[in-house]
């Protein structure tokens, strides 16, 4: 079963879990689960390129490279279009993966602040807005799962 | 006239309720809509696994449990089920400006002419 193998994108779901409970310990004033909470947040991102490389370079060792790059030898007769598909593949999850890298940095910049007691009930706009782009970053993820590994 | 007096009173009573108030979404709250992703994750893996069965609706149904997912995210990880009215309609906008965008795309596909190269 190679679906299960795929669906890495859970990492992300719980990333969002973990990232809106830091935005609620900061309303209610717990700074050191707050921090926790947007650390393990990093963390999961980090599980998440690290599942990312991994999946590059097995389609990098098997020629599955966008457009002309593509490596003929390892594709069927029925499949000679790959290279387009590759083409779309590297762009929308390259730069999903670049956001997920701006969004790691982000989370840890808010994170920083948290800990130096820049957030509480009264103030946590920069949390929230942060966490906002977060959640959009895992909302693209979510279609291009069955967009790229499902229906693709 | 005469009632200048009480119709202020009035108007202070209704001011000193505050608008601004602090919503702080309870941790089961978030787990349960975590708990849901995971399940509709689940759920997509599982149609794909009948994509024969479904055919040509294979494709629909794994982005209509996506829209689900995405709705989960939106209104509660996002906060935009507790969310003044106005952000919702800002929210709303950039859907429609997208959506603007796969209608011309789609659009300029379907009425293309099939044309064969002469060289």
């Amino acid at each position: 079963m190679i679906v299960p193998k795929r669906a890495y994108g859970v990492v992300l779901v719980t990333s969002s879990l973990t990232m809106a409970l830091g935005i609620h310990f900061l309303q209610v004033r717990k700074k050191n689960q707050a921090i926790l909470s947007l650390a393990l947040t990093v963390v999961l991102g980090l599980v998440f390129m690290v599942v990312k490389y991994f999946e590059y370079s097995h389609k990098f060792h098997l020629g599955f490279l966008p457009g002309k790059f593509l490596d003929p030898s390892h594709v069927q007769a029925v499949h000679q279009n790959l290279g387009l598909y590759f083409g779309f593949y590297f762009c929308m999850t390259g730069l999903h993966g670049i956001h997920v890298l701006l969004g790691m940095g982000l989370i840890i910049w808010v994170a920083i602040r948290a800990a130096k007691g820049h957030f509480g009930p009264e103030f946590y706009t920069p949390v929230e807005g942060v966490g906002i782009f977060w959640h959009i970053v895992d909302l693209i993820w979510i279609f291009l799962f069955p967009l790229l590994y499902l229906v693709g | 006239m005469g009632h200048d007096k009480t119709h202020s009173t009035a108007n202070i009573n209704v001011n000193t309720t505050s608008h601004s108030e602090l919503h702080v979404t309870p941790i089961m709250t978030y787990v349960k809509v975590a708990g849901a992703l995971y399940a509709l994750t689940v759920l997509t893996v599982l149609a794909y696994q009948f994509r024969h069965a479904f055919g040509p609706l294979a494709a629909p149904i794994a982005f209509l449990i996506a829209s689900v997912k995405a709705a989960l995210v939106l209104l509660w990880f996002m906060h935009l089920k507790e969310d003044k009215m106005m952000n919702r309609v800002i929210f709303g906008t950039g859907f429609f400006f997208l959506a603007l965008l796969f209608a011309f795309s789609a659009l300029d596909i379907w009425t293309r002419i099939a044309e064969h190269s002469t060289l």
